[in-house]
This record gives structure tokens, C-alpha cells and sequence, in this order.
């Protein structure tokens, strides 16, 4: 169950790649960022989980868009980090680096 | 459900970009297979999800006591423990494709066997008729002889006396089927069609509702005098109409005389019996004008059956009893007795049969050959059990040195249970979505299968959800409780024992594992054997000498008597015919029979000699008037004696009566002569309280055609006009000409000779002697298949354990062949492992063969229950396919590198 003070890995993860996206982030571009970060296959149920948890926390909100293409038009729900979820990232970031902190030359690549 | 209805368009859309990109990335194939993943894993994630969120909810809320919310907690954590164990199991099963495809493929397989088989017995056998309201709360009544294939005809005395009379009934029709030469007034080719005459309140007893105008009245149902109203089904309306509407008030000419139609029946009916023929209704009183025949009502017996509604406490046994007291009533008025053709009824009552449908004679045929291939698909089943539950085990020895370690570290038996319960389920939820595909893809087949099972059609055969499910679970569990129990039954001492061995072997699954191939092989032998028996029945039948040519001979029938015309007139008509199709260039020979003389619905009469008593002596035999061509054109030897002459078939009913008996009929009769002492005796045949004495010209060669695999039945033939006026008649026409020359040739004569008269069931006479063997066939062929599932099912077991030993004994092999062990003696000591297990499952399974093949014993021809053919034909396609299955994993063992084992050691 998600705490609002802690995320599961693969939210964060989640998290972090609908930032870099910015506001107009929607489930599949998550899905494709994923994998090229992290280099492995990720489920597309398993992302659409995870906002939809987040979203249910506030760390992200959606909205559903309706677009005009040269295919017709196609209905899209946009994800944005809302500030809260944007203070847990920064949380987590400060949390992640004092424990790192002292264990750079261990994690240092030869 | 799962996914919000405003999600859903765009959630698909967004797997199809990614499909696209997929595509692209690793070609169509590895995509097709990732598209097809996302259902279940949205699925499967979907609901955790709601399962988790619900019960986090429930958990936080306040209401309930301490009790109550420690068992939302535990929900809570139990949908955690589901979502892990689904993550390990995906992952673990990943790695283990062969595991998953075997365990997949064998349940899918079993399923869809077990599926098919029961959707087709469920709309066969089950299904109701279409627009009857409650037809479970309907009974149909016969008039039955015990032991006779066919009920008899009841008289309209008979009617009249149990329904004005009857207690138990709220309501009683009686119904004839009788086919008609329909044409829409106004224009139209005359079209041959099934009708049902029918009494009283048919459509209400039945509850059927109209969807144009109204059923009959009163006064028309009761009426014995000519009433020229009829009733349509909706498919003939349509067909003649553009709307039911417009039919009625519209006219049609049913056997030349006009009816007016009153309604038109909805709700797709078409008749109280399955499969469903009938298209036109017609009141009782309207029988002598269909039939041309004034007093039909009152002499003959007519009415094929009764329909009623019993009232709410009367069964069937007492129904039964009021019936036949009161016809009883009506029989001791009659002196003599009851007769009708010259057989006694006296011996002959009513049968009441629970609900409508298939008529109880098709029933009971079509439950013994479904019994066969049920019994079939059932062996199909248990083997897809015991696979599943084989390879069960060996995944569970497999796991065995994880399991302890997991134990080891504190892990309980409840969740090592749900790991393996999860792994089994994950398989059984990919099971189920191919066996339901192909077990649909089955009844998208049979839908389209036109002539159906044992002509009935199977175009609304469908799933039982039901058994799907229950077969799917049953397989699940078989391999739940072979990966469990193993796990479970350990022990922490064994553990430790494993654990400190420092062994990375896996175990073998032992003797149950054994016992499990065993049990596999010896079904597979058993469906094997059975196979093989019904198969070999059928070549038997193929092979039988017809005593009949059955090449070259076109057949078709006409009804004129439908059409008003008399025995002299149809007479005249078949002798017309014959002489013109005579003179037509290709045709060798024509002839023709008032009754096909093949078919399993005959005219019977009875005989005896001038000095037998008709109590003790009576031989009831089949009958056909025919032309004296009949013997030449289809090829009947006449062993004594002579065929009719011209003159003793045209001279007209009166004369003398002559016969000609087949083989049997000559044997019983004048029983330790030769056919030529039969010649110019006399028998007697019984016409009612007159015997009439006839003389025997001839004895024919005995004709396999009647019931194929039956003892041939007696036969008589008699000239044509000298007998009965049936008003039909079926032609055979020898020819040397393509079939659609000689067809083309029959219907342009036959609309010369009169137009308003169809020609029907025009067709090459050895299809309709193919028929003959159609239920035969069908047994066998699903037996045939069925027996290949098995024998494939066989060969995965018989290969997963093998594969499981050689897996166990890798350290072992590598040692040997350290030691200097040929390669090939390893093999032979793992093909002999198997082929020891194949041996005794093939001892087993031939003597549960040979026990349960007692009771198909009556369906074969030609081959006992023992035959040593067809065990020895199971057993060489057996023996070969595990022989495969052996070597397999034996060359596996072969290519085991020695330095590789003990580096690892």
C-alpha cells in the first residue's frame, strides 16, 4: 500500500519519468522513457497502476484530452506531478544522497 | 469492469502505439505475443489492485470490532501476498517455457475435449424447442410395442376417447407429421414441405405465440369436416412474403387444394420435435383434403403422437396407467381385438416420455452414440489429469532444494502452499483462455457443419461455461496437489539432509511419478483400442457385400398421391415414367418401389404358412410393392424361381397375390429347404380378420441395406398394384451418364408428366447408403481423434518424466561417463527405464480395454471386443510414439560433458 511519505520503487520510478516529461505525459510516452532508462521491459498495466495509486495520493493528477489527428480523433488522458509529488521526489532525493553520502568511492566504477 | 469505461478507448490506443513500436523493434511475431499478454496482465492487474485499495480502505475504516478489522488487515495482506506471488511465479515460469508449454498445452487439450463433447450432447440431447412456453413441463405419449424400434400409429377413436375422458391432463393434442406440395397461390414452383395435422388446442398446450394473426379455433381444431385454414412457420411466411403479416388472409394450395392462412407462428417454432422441420399447420378437419381421402379420420389410425400439459401432481407412471385403462375400454368393444394391418395392438399401450424435443427413438439412438464418445472424452480427461498432476511432481522435485532452503530460513507451509497454488493457477488462467479458444474455434466448426450430427443440426451448439470451469479447475487442482503435497510431505530432518549434502541434483519424482506415466499410457492404449475397434467396423461395413449394385444408380422420389392422384392413376404415372426414362440415351435400366426397400422405416406385414397358427407362427416381415425391373436394375440375384412380369405389376389390384422372399424371409418360412422349395408354395399374409393366401415365385438374394452390422431382416416384395396404395413411390435408375445429366434428364420428364408434381430427394443412390453408416462413422471418427489427443497427451508424460530423470541424473551420467560409460549404454538405460514404464502401462491399458470394449460389443460389425488386430494396430502406433518420447531426453543424457559435471563439483 502506498504511504504518502514512501513509494514503492517502481512509482518512483514512474514518477521520475512523467517529470521528465513534463506536463503533457501521457501513459505510453511513460512507458517508452522507462525502458530506455532503465533498460528493460516494463508492462504497460503496470505503469497505468502506478498513476492511477499515485494520482489516488496526489503525486500526480490527470486529465482526459480529446485530439485531432490526421488518423481522426483520439481520446488521451495527460499526466502532471502536482507540487506535492514533486516535494516527495525532492524528499526522496535528499533521503537517497545522505545515505550515499560517505560511499562514493565504493560506488565509484572502476 | 475493471478498467473505467473513459479509460478504456484510450488505454487500448496507447498498447497499440506501443505495439507499433514493438513491431518495429523485434518484429511482428514477439509482438503478436506481447499484444496478447496485456489483456490478462491488465486483467490480473487490475483486480489486485482493486482488491488491495478496497480492502486498504475497509482496513482504515472505523466501523467494526477489533475482529472485524484484524480480518480486513488480513485482506489486506493477503491481496499482498497474491500480488508477490503472481510477480515470482511470472518470473520463475519465464524461465521454465517447456514446463508451461507442456502443463498448458495438456489442460487445454483436456479441456477443450471435455467442452466440446458436452456442448454438443447439451444442444442434442437438451436443448428446448425454440418458442414453447415451459416445454419441461410438457409430456409426449407413443403408442409403443416393448422392444420395437418404432411407435405405433394411434387412431382417432382412440384420441377421442383419452382426451374427453382424461383427468390428469390440462390439455391434450395429438400431431401427424405429414409432408405436403406447397405452392403460394399467385405464383411459385411447387415445393415439397413438412406439415403436422394437429387437434385440439396444439398451440396453446404448447404455449406458442403468433406473430401475425391468431392459431385455430375451437370449431376449426374440432371439427372431422374439411376446414381450409392452415397455420405457417415465420421462415415460410418470409419466404413466400415480404412480412408475416401480409401471409395472412393470402391463400396457399397444400396437395392441390387451397387453404387460407390464419397466422403465422413466432419464436422460431417449427414443430414439438427436434430438429425442427415443420413449416405449415393444419387442423384435423383439413386431413381428408390433404390426403384426398374422405373417411381417413374415421377408419385409420393416424396420429404419430400426443402432447399434453400434466396437471401439477400427476406423474408420468400414473398418466401412463389412466391412458391405457381407458383405451383398454375401447378395445373390449372391439371383437377380436385391435388390429391395423394385420398386426394385433392388443399387445402394444401407451408410453409417456417427460418433455419435448428430440422424439424418444432419436433420443435414446442419439445418447448411445453420444455415450461412446462421452465415455471417450472422459478417458480423454482423467489422462490430462494425471499429465497435469506428472508434471506437477516433477516441478516440484525441480524446486525441491529452494523449497527447503526457503524453510530453512522460516518460510511456513502456508506460503510455500500459495506459491505453488499461484504457479498452478497463473497456468491454469493460460489454459483457459486457449482451451476456450479452441474449444470455441470446435463450435465455430461444428456450427458450419452441415449435415450435423446424425442429421441433426448442430447450428446452435455453445459452451457450457459450467463445465469449462469445472474441468479447468479439476486439472488445476490435480496439478496443484502433485506440486504440494510432495513439497509439504518433506520434512525439516530431509531438508536439512538436502541442504547439507550440498547436492544441486533434483530429485526424481519416484514412484509415483512412475505410477502416473503408467496410468497415462494405459488410457492412452485403452482409447487406443477403442478407436481402433470402431474403425475397423467401419472398414467392415465399407466392405460388405450389399448383395446390391450400389454403383451407377440414381434414385428419386415423387408423391402424387399428394396430389389427389389414385392407386391406378400413381400406377399409370410409374409406368410412364419408367417407359420415358427407358428411351432416354444412357440410362440402362429403371424400376421402381412403392417403399424404399432399404430403409429403416418400412411396411411390415405379417405371414404365414396354410397350416401354422397366427398365436404361435406369425413372422412379421418388411414389405415393398415394386416393378418387375427392380431385381435387374439394382442387381438382387433372384436365387429360385423368377422375377414379376410386366403384366402380373400392371394388371391392377385385382389378381392374384404373388411374392417374392428374400433369403431370411424363404428361411423362416419353409425353415431346412433350399430356396428352390419356396417356389410355388403358398403363404398366408394377414389383412385384418381376412388372411389373403399368396403365392411365392421367387426367392431373392438377401440385401445388407436395412440396418448395417443387423441380421438381415426377413423381406417380401410384391408386384406393384397388387397391394397397398401409399400414394409414393421411389424410382432407381440404372445409368452410364454423369449423375447431373441423368438429374437434368429425371426433372424434365417428370414436369412433362405433370408439372405441379416435385421430384424430390434426387440424388446418387450410394450416398444414401452412406447414411446408412453416418452414425457409425461419426463414433469412429471422434474416436479416432480423440485417441490422438491421448496418444499425444501419452507422449508428454512419458517424456516429462524421462526428461525429470535425466535432470536428476546429471551428476550420476557425467560420473559414469568419467568412468568410461558409452554414451550409448546410457541411453539404452534410459530408453529401457521408459520403455519398462510404457510396457506396464500397455499391460494395464490392454486389459481395461479388453473389459470395457464388452459394452461396446454391440456396435461393432465384422470384429469382436478381443480382436487381435486391432489391439496389436493400438499398440504399434503406441509403442513408437514413446519409443520418441524415451529417446529424447536419453540423447540429452548422451550429450552430458563429463568435465562440465565435476567442475561443478
Amino acid at each position: 500500500m502506498t504511504d504518502k511519505e514512501s513509494l514503492g520503487e517502481f512509482e518512483h520510478h514512474v514518477l521520475l519519468a512523467a517529470l521528465r516529461l513534463g506536463p503533457d505525459a501521457y501513459s505510453a510516452e511513460i512507458v517508452v522513457t522507462l525502458e530506455q532508462l532503465i533498460g528493460r521491459a516494463v508492462a504497460p498495466a503496470a505503469v497505468y497502476i502506478a498513476l492511477r495509486r499515485l494520482e489516488d495520493n496526489g503525486m500526480v493528477e490527470s486529465e482526459m484530452r480529446v485530439e485531432s489527428g490526421r488518423g481522426g480523433s483520439r481520446e488521451r488522458r495527460y499526466f502532471e506531478v502536482t507540487e506535492e509529488g514533486l516535494a516527495l521526489v525532492r524528499r526522496a532525493r535528499l533521503r537517497l544522497l545522505s545515505l550515499w553520502h560517505g560511499l562514493e568511492p565504493l560506488l565509484a566504477e572502476e | 469492469m475493471l478498467l473505467p469505461p473513459e479509460d478504456r478507448v484510450a488505454v487500448l490506443e496507447e498498447v497499440d502505439v506501443l505495439y507499433g513500436r514493438r513491431v518495429a523493434e523485434s518484429g511482428r511475431a514477439r509482438a503478436g505475443v506481447w499484444y496478447a499478454w496485456q489483456v490478462p496482465s491488465f486483467a490480473v492487474r487490475l483486480l489486485l489492485y482493486r482488491l488491495r485499495s478496497g480492502a486498504a480502505r475497509r482496513s482504515r475504516a472505523t466501523v467494526g470490532g477489533p475482529g472485524f478489522r484484524r480480518f480486513r488487515r488480513g485482506l489486506v495482506r493477503l491481496a499482498d501476498a497474491v500480488s508477490r506471488n503472481a510477480r515470482n511465479s511470472r518470473r520463475c515460469l519465464g524461465r521454465n517455457p517447456l514446463y508451461v508449454a507442456m502443463s498448458v498445452t495438456t489442460l487445454c487439450v483436456g479441456v477443450a475435449a471435455v467442452s466440446v463433447v458436452d456442448g454438443v450432447a447439451n444442444w442434442v440431447l437438451l436443448r428446448p424447442v425454440p418458442g414453447v412456453d415451459d416445454p419441461s413441463g410438457l409430456v409426449t405419449i407413443q403408442f409403443e410395442e416393448a422392444g420395437a424400434q418404432w411407435p405405433y400409429e394411434i387412431s382417432d377413436r382412440d384420441y377421442r376417447a383419452v382426451v374427453e375422458h382424461d383427468h390428469l391432463l390440462t390439455g391434450l393434442a395429438a400431431t401427424m407429421e405429414q409432408d405436403v406440395h406447397v405452392v403460394r397461390i399467385g405464383g411459385g414452383m411447387p415445393e415439397r414441405v413438412r406439415a403436422e395435422v394437429v387437434t385440439g388446442d396444439y398451440f396453446d398446450v404448447l404455449g406458442v405465440r403468433m406473430v401475425a394473426g391468431r392459431g385455430f379455433t375451437a370449431g376449426e381444431a374440432n371439427a372431422r369436416e374439411a376446414v381450409p385454414v392452415v397455420v405457417l412457420s415465420e421462415s415460410l411466411a418470409r419466404r413466400y412474403w415480404a412480412a408475416p403479416e401480409t401471409a395472412v388472409g393470402s391463400s396457399v394450395a397444400l396437395n392441390g387444394g387451397f387453404f387460407t392462412v390464419v397466422g403465422v407462428v413466432g419464436g422460431g417454432f417449427r414443430g414439438e420435435t427436434l430438429p425442427g422441420l415443420t413449416e405449415l399447420w393444419v387442423p384435423a378437419g383439413g386431413l381428408p383434403s390433404l390426403l384426398h381421402s374422405p373417411d381417413v379420420l374415421r377408419e385409420d389410425a393416424i396420429w404419430t403422437r400426443l402432447v399434453g400439459r400434466p396437471v401439477e401432481s400427476a406423474v408420468p407412471a400414473a398418466i401412463e396407467a389412466e391412458l391405457n385403462a381407458l383405451v383398454d375400454l375401447v378395445r373390449r368393444e372391439e371383437p377380436g381385438g385391435l388390429w391395423f394391418l394385420g398386426v394385433s395392438m392388443d399387445h402394444i399401450s401407451f408410453r409417456v416420455h417427460e418433455g419435448i424435443g428430440l422424439a424418444p427413438t432419436l433420443r435414446a439412438q442419439t445418447t448411445r452414440t453420444l455415450s461412446i464418445i462421452g465415455t471417450c472424452a472422459a478417458l480423454l480427461f482423467l489422462l490430462t489429469c494425471a499429465n497435469v498432476a506428472n508434471l506437477g511432481l516433477g516441478r516440484a522435485a525441480s524446486l525441491r532444494a529452494a523449497i527447503a532452503i526457503r524453510r530453512a530460513l522460516g518460510a511456513g507451509a502456508a506460503a510455500i502452499v500459495a506459491e505453488r497454488l499461484t504457479e498452478s493457477v497463473m497456468i491454469g488462467m493460460i489454459a483457459s483462455g486457449l482451451g476456450l479458444l479452441l474449444s470455441a474455434s470446435a463450435m465455430t466448426l461444428l456450427r458450419g457443419w452441415r449435415s450435423g450430427l446424425l442429421d441433426i443440426p448442430l447450428d446452435g451448439v455453445a459452451l457450457d461455461t459450467r463445465v469449462v470451469g469445472f474441468t479447468l479447475l479439476a486439472g488445476i487442482a490435480a496439478g496443484a496437489l502433485a506440486g504440494v503435497i510432495p513439497a509439504l510431505a518433506s520434512g525439516r530432518e530431509r531438508e536439512w539432509a538436502l541442504l547439507r549434502s550440498g547436492r544441486r541434483d533434483t530429485p526424481r519424482t519416484g514412484r509415483i511419478g512412475s505410477g502416473l506415466v503408467v496410468a497415462q499410457v494405459s488410457l492412452s492404449a485403452v482409447l487406443l483400442v477403442g478407436a481402433g475397434l470402431l474403425a475397423r467396423t467401419l472398414m467392415n461395413l465399407g466392405h460388405v457385400d450389399l448383395g446390391v449394385r450400389d454403383a451407377n444408380v440414381t434414385t428419386f422420389r415423387m408423391s402424387p398421391g399428394l396430389q389427389g392422384y389414385d392407386q391406378a392413376a400413381t400406377g399409370a404415372l410409374v409406368h410412364r415414367v419408367e417407359i420415358r426414362l427407358r428411351s432416354t440415351p444412357g440410362i440402362d435400366g429403371v424400376a421402381a418401389a412403392e417403399h424404399p426397400p432399404f430403409s429403416p422405416r418400412y411396411t411390415r406385414v405379417s405371414l404365414k404358412l396354410p397350416d401354422q397358427d397366427w398365436e404361435h407362427d406369425r413372422l412379421s416381415v418388411s414389405m415393398s410393392q415394386v416393378t418387375p425391373a427392380l431385381f435387374e436394375t439394382l442387381g438382387i440375384e433372384i436365387l429360385a424361381g423368377r422375377a414379376f412380369r410386366d403384366d402380373e405389376a400392371w394388371s391392377g389390384s385385382g389378381g392374384e397375390c404373388l411374392a417374392i422372399l428374400n433369403e431370411t424371409a424363404a428361411g423362416k418360412l419353409f425353415a431346412g429347404l433350399r430356396p428352390e422349395a419356396a417356389v410355388g408354395r403358398t403363404v398366408m399374409q394377414a389383412q385384418g380378420r381376412e388372411d389373403r393366401s399368396c403365392r411365392v415365385v421367387g426367392v431373392a438374394r438377401n440385401a445388407r441395406l436395412d440396418e448395417p452390422g443387423e441380421p438381415v431382416r426377413p423381406f417380401v416384395f410384391m408386384p406393384w398394384s397388387r397391394g397397398f396404395d401409399y400414394g409414393r413411390f421411389t424410382a432407381y435408375v440404372h445409368t452410364s451418364v454423369p449423375f447431373d445429366q441423368v438429374a437434368a434428364d429425371i426433372r424434365r420428364i417428370a414436369a412433362d408428366l405433370d408439372p405441379a408434381l416435385p421430384v424430390y430427394d434426387l440424388r446418387p443412390w450410394h450416398t444414401e447408403i452412406r447414411s446408412l453408416v453416418t452414425e457409425q462413422r461419426l463414433v469412429a471418427q471422434l474416436a479416432l481423434v480423440l485417441a490422438a489427443f491421448g496418444l499425444l497427451l501419452a507422449g508428454v508424460g512419458v517424456y516429462g518424466v524421462l526428461a525429470q530423470a535425466v535432470a536428476g541424473r546429471t551428476r550420476e551420467i557425467g560420473i559414469r561417463s568419467a568412468l568410461g560409460a558409452r554414451p550409448v549404454a546410457t541411453m539404452l538405460r534410459i530408453v529401457g527405464n521408459g520403455m519398462a514404464m510404457t510396457l506396464a502401462g500397455v499391460a494395464l491399458g490392454l486389459g481395461v480395454g479388453a473389459w470395457l470394449t464388452r459394452f461396446i460389443e454391440s456396435r461393432l460389425y465384422g470384429v469382436g471386443h478381443l480382436d487381435a488386430m486391432s489391439y496389436t494396430i493400438g499398440m504399434l502406433v503406441l509403442l513408437p510414439v514413446a519409443l520418441v518420447a524415451c529417446w529424447l531426453p536419453a540423447r540429452r543424457a548422451m550429450r552430458i560433458d563429463p568435465m562440465t559435471v565435476l567442475r561443478e563439483d
